[in-house]
């Protein structure tokens, strides 16, 4: 029981952008976890990308020793995500915790995804301890943001803690409270062991990693441990905790926050939410809580280069070994190749691992328009699930079908009130309430469905309201819906690649609003390219490309052929990055098109 | 073996037109007569080299060859004609303004035994031209034709040039009509392109319009239409003639014949090889000079390792010797087995490259290119499909072994269709409608 009382397992949840993964840097640095010679920005942001964005994609614990009142405690702080993209991964951190650090942003107060963060903390019955961060900003407004949490969480703000991540101001005050307001872990090391994965990762040496928090019992060496989810066992080669880099420890007990290794290829066997217990007492209940992560945003990824196929197939292998989330499976497009339909949690987690494809992986991609999941029900009552415009069976045989639907919530200051709900009706949002933050601000809650929002919506938001109003989201089920499928033809020939489903009601906009983009992207070619939106044979829009009348290089002043030759070999190599379809060549950018009608 | 032509670059100009971006400076005389004595040294440097060759055409271009000083021209031909063989029924244009052309310069040019004169009319509307930043006057142009026509000279080509800002369909009537009056026997027809790096350049880039691709490509059919009319035939893309009156030079760029240019920034063609000469006119004058002491002591290094060079080439030409070609001198060997022909060629081409770069600090080059047989083949398609006879295909197939047809079946076909070429007596050739369109041609097949 003693050794329990000296352990803390906390996490800190925070609104994007509040300072949460600075605030864990300046905690580590201050308990000597980091030496600050060795410290890096962000330190738990491991990948480039998430350096750059700042944003934490990727869970990373760490295990800190920290003095108070002449007793030494070991503190476990779960770095968590914070985009709604992420929201499976924050809620099974959450449940490794017994409480967590909200930060606020002093000159921001409270912010979307605070709220998501901050309930989904409270949900798992995290002692919340609120520290008000950025408060060296002028434009710190540190009683008025006490006052908000106080009044939109009613969670009490005498005590909470007032800093400054950046410059390191009152850091040992979160520690303080740390140790005073979260609680110990219960927990009896001498039962079964009951460990929660939380998040899992790939070591080209150790295999599958699993990062648990041990409830129950204990793990060490050599133990035999079965996944009670996956009904799989194997044989421990290694535990450690985080210091933040990996560090083998000889056991692992209940309350602890550490790691599991046992030569396991896949990283899809060590599920996220999944309980490890040891094969001898597999008759357990495992914890609560478990959930297979869904695919929400779906698009498929080519090759630039056809060749490149393979390549692409190995880099998504690579990936999946760390992103257990990313779904993927061959696809065959007529315009685009072989490439693949890949599955995401969300639009943030699509950008995120197109851009490693790019940028670890040197592959140069072309993405297509992302899709939701349909429900089609044929005549008979059949449902199928499609997630691929060209998937789609014809209209004759289609009986019902169902579109998935949002919860939304936006915050915004009230100016941009009038211009955002005007946008929410635009993509067919339901008013459900509106609620006052403050005197100036207002939280906005919509139905939406899912596939208004996959495009620009968020983009949109922002600029609507010069970045102040922020936007959480979560699936609320599926609505019948009005749907049809809008084919382009290029030259008389589909382009399966740019179909889309999209409701009735916007289609007519929408086709002539492709026509119009691919007119401006599709270079003028030696003949007329009719380009025509389409549904169930219907046009609905047309434009057409006029054919090419001047292409000719000036004469060979003084013989100079090379210079010619090798700007037909540069206008030729140009042409071998674009898409084929029939005879019309496509740029990549016409892939892309679709995503920016607006512009 | 077909003759080989010369080239004479002169890259001076009374002022420098808004578009122009080729190698041309404002010097006045002391320059002018450096240069000259820097491409005599030139000449004397190949002369050697070259003598074997007969030479049939004799082409002076520029900048303004008419721009230098009196007597530049006589010299410069003496030299040429003192040092090369030359048949005799040589074609010797040069090129020619208006303004800085009269009649004591076309004495000059007859006793240099100049036998054709290409003008750079344009355009009669002054306000066209002057627009653009050539300084010249219709009078002007009008006096040269006389002078010309005065003295009989029978083989006049003129420039025109079209889709320049303002320029009217009339002033295209008005210039074409003009060069029919004017006993004109070959017309070049250009479309005004805006290249990078020019004053023009700039000027559209800051709001100025010029006449689009439809626009111009309008005024290029026009054109077309006048000159066919007025009894020219357009023999290439931009190349118009009276019969028998063709550019003899210009069909040895299109149809692969070897040429040698001199001067700054000219190309040479031969054995395979295309050098170039340097842009920088300074650098040019420096190096010539150092050509006098080429057969002296350390540059004797040099000259040898550019005379082993043409031995190379000739081996690495023939594709039989090239695995077994080993340079002593050098430590590349040819003979591994595990490399591809293609990786050997590269190997070639770098090798050459370093030796270059070593000559290049003693000769007057700026860079080359060693052309394998793909990069071959790339431009005989590209320049004989510029030609109105077209691409020769059996001569095609038995000089590279290849069977065109066969391997641009799709491309032929899909080119077929939309009317861009025909098949006529084993020949492809661009239909007229299409010419304009050539490159996007020409790319099908390379």
């Amino acid at each position: 029981m003693d050794r329990l009382s000296k352990i803390r397992n906390f996490c800190i949840v925070a609104h994007i952008d509040h300072g949460k993964s600075t605030l864990a840097d300046r905690l580590m640095e201050y308990t000597g976890a980091v030496e600050k010679r060795d410290m890096e920005d962000q330190l738990l942001d491991s990948m480039d990308i998430e350096r750059e964005r700042g944003i934490t994609i990727k869970l990373t614990p760490a295990t800190m020793k920290y003095t108070y009142n002449g007793e030494e405690y070991t503190l476990n702080l779960i770095d968590t995500p914070g985009h709604v993209d992420f929201s499976y991964e924050v809620s099974r951190s959450l449940l490794a915790c017994e409480g967590a650090l909200l930060v606020v942003d002093a000159s921001q107060g409270v912010q979307a995804q605070t709220l998501a963060n901050v309930y989904l903390a409270l949900d798992a019955n995290l002692e919340i301890v609120p520290v008000i961060n950025k408060i060296d900003l002028p434009s710190a407004r540190v009683d008025e943001t006490k006052k908000e949490i106080e009044d939109i969480i009613g969670i009490p703000c005498d005590e909470a803690c007032e800093i400054s991540a950046k410059t390191g101001l009152n850091i040992e005050t979160v520690l303080d409270a740390v140790v005073k307001h979260v609680p110990a872990p219960k927990g009896d090391e001498n039962s079964p062991l009951k460990a929660l994965i939380f998040d899992s990762y790939y070591d080209s040496y150790k295999g599958a990693v699993s990062m648990v928090r041990v409830f129950d019992g204990r793990v060490k060496i050599g133990d035999e441990i079965l996944f009670m989810q996956t009904n799989k066992s194997f044989i421990v080669t290694e535990v450690g905790i985080f210091k933040p880099v990996p560090m083998a420890v000889d056991e692992l007990k209940a309350g602890d926050v550490g790691y599991i290794a046992a030569s396991i290829k896949n990283v899809s066997d060590t599920k996220v939410g999944d309980t490890i217990t040891l094969k001898s007492s597999s008759t357990l209940e495992p914890l609560p809580g478990y959930k297979e992560a869904t695919s929400v945003v779906f698009c498929g990824i080519f090759p630039l280069d056809g060749n490149k196929y393979q390549e692409l197939n190995d880099a998504l292998e690579k990936l999946k070994l760390n992103d257990a989330s990313i779904h993927f499976q061959k696809e065959t497009s007529l315009a685009l190749g072989h490439g693949f339909r890949c599955g995401f949690l969300g639009l943030l987690h699509m950008e995120i691992i197109t851009e490693r494809l790019e940028r670890e992986f040197n592959l140069e991609i072309i993405t297509t328009a992302p899709s939701v999941e349909y429900k089609i029900y044929d005549q008979k009552g059949k449902e199928y699930d499609v997630t691929n415009p060209s998937e789609m069976p014809p209209m004759a045989s289609i009986s019902k079908m169902e579109e998935p639907v949002v919860k939304m919530e936006i915050i915004t200051p009230k100016d941009y009130l009038g211009g955002i709900m005007d946008l929410c009706a635009d993509r067919r949002g339901t008013f459900h309430d509106m609620q006052y933050i403050d005197a100036n601000r207002t939280k906005l809650i919509y139905t939406m469905p899912l596939n208004e929002i996959v495009y620009d919506f968020f983009d949109k938001i922002k600029s609507l309201s010069k970045g102040y109003a922020s936007m959480d989201y979560e699936l609320s089920g599926f609505v019948e819906s009005d749907l049809v499928k809008l084919d382009i033809l290029l030259n008389g020939e589909i382009c399966d690649a740019l179909s889309l489903i999209v409701h009735r009601d916007k289609a007519y906009a929408r086709g002539r609003a492709l026509c119009e983009k691919l007119k401006a992207v599709i270079p003028r070619h030696m003949f007329e390219i009719p380009i025509q939106a389409v549904i169930g044979g219907k046009v609905i829009a047309r434009e057409t490309i006029s054919a090419m009348r001047k292409d000719v290089l000036a004469k060979c002043y003084g013989g100079d052929v090379t210079r010619k030759r090798k700007l037909l070999e540069k206008q030729k190599e140009g042409k071998k990055r674009m898409r084929k379809l029939g005879s019309v060549e496509l740029p990549s950018e016409a892939f892309v098109s679709i995503l920016k009608l607006d512009d | 073996m077909k003759n080989l032509g010369l080239y004479v670059h002169i890259p001076f100009c009374a002022s420098k037109c808004s578009y122009c971006d080729f190698v041309s400076f404002c010097y006045g005389e002391d320059k002018q007569q450096e240069y000259l004595n820097a491409l005599l040294l030139e000449i004397e440097f190949y002369k050697n080299k070259f003598k074997d060759k007969v030479f049939d055409s004799l082409y002076i271009g520029g900048g303004t060859p008419s721009a230098v000083f009196n007597g530049f021209i006589e010299k410069l031909s003496k030299k040429v004609f003192d040092s090369f063989n030359f048949a005799s029924d040589t074609e010797f244009t040069i090129e020619v303004n208006p303004n800085s052309f009269n009649e004591e310069k076309l004495t000059e040019y007859l006793r240099a035994r100049v036998n054709r004169i290409s003008i750079g009319v344009q355009c009669l509307n002054d306000k066209v031209t002057n627009n653009i930043g050539r300084v010249q006057t219709r009078s002007a142009v009008e006096n040269a034709f006389n002078i010309l026509n005065k003295h009989n000279f029978v083989n006049i080509s003129a420039d025109i040039m079209l889709a320049m800002p303002n320029e009217s369909d009339q002033d295209i009537i008005d210039t074409i009509n003009f060069f029919k009056q004017n006993n004109v026997k070959h017309v070049s027809a250009y479309s005004l392109q805006v290249e990078e790096n020019t004053p023009l350049f700039d000027r559209v880039q800051a709001g100025e319009s010029v006449p689009n691709d439809d626009e111009s490509r309008r005024q290029y059919d026009l054109a077309v239409e006048l000159l066919k009319k007025a009894g020219y035939n357009r023999y290439e893309v931009s190349n118009f003639a009276l019969p028998s009156y063709e550019s003899g030079h210009n069909q040895k760029y299109w149809n692969n014949t070897e040429y040698l240019g001199l001067g700054v920034s000219a190309h040479s063609f031969y054995n395979n090889f295309r050098v170039f000469n340097t842009s920088n006119l300074n650098d040019y004058i420096k190096k010539c000079k150092n050509l006098l002491n080429l057969e002296k002591k350390h540059c004797k290094a040099t000259l040898k390792s550019l005379n082993n060079l043409e031995i190379e080439k000739e081996v690495a030409n023939n594709s039989n010797n090239k695995e077994n070609y080993i340079n002593k001198d050098l430590t590349i060997n040819y003979k591994n087995k595990n490399q591809s022909k293609h990786e050997n060629i590269a190997n070639l081409n770098s090798h050459f490259e370093n030796k270059l770069k070593v000559c290049s600090k003693i000769l007057p080059i700026g860079g080359f290119e060693f052309l394998d047989e793909n990069t071959r083949k790339t431009e005989r398609i590209m320049l004989s499909l510029r030609t109105k006879s077209g691409l020769d295909i059996s001569s095609f197939n038995k000089e590279f072994s290849s069977n065109f047809l066969l391997e641009h079946s799709k491309a032929i076909e899909n080119l077929k269709k939309i009317n861009a070429i025909i098949l006529e007596d084993n020949y492809l050739k661009i239909t007229d409608e299409f010419f304009y369109l050539s490159n996007s041609i020409i790319e099908e097949f390379i």
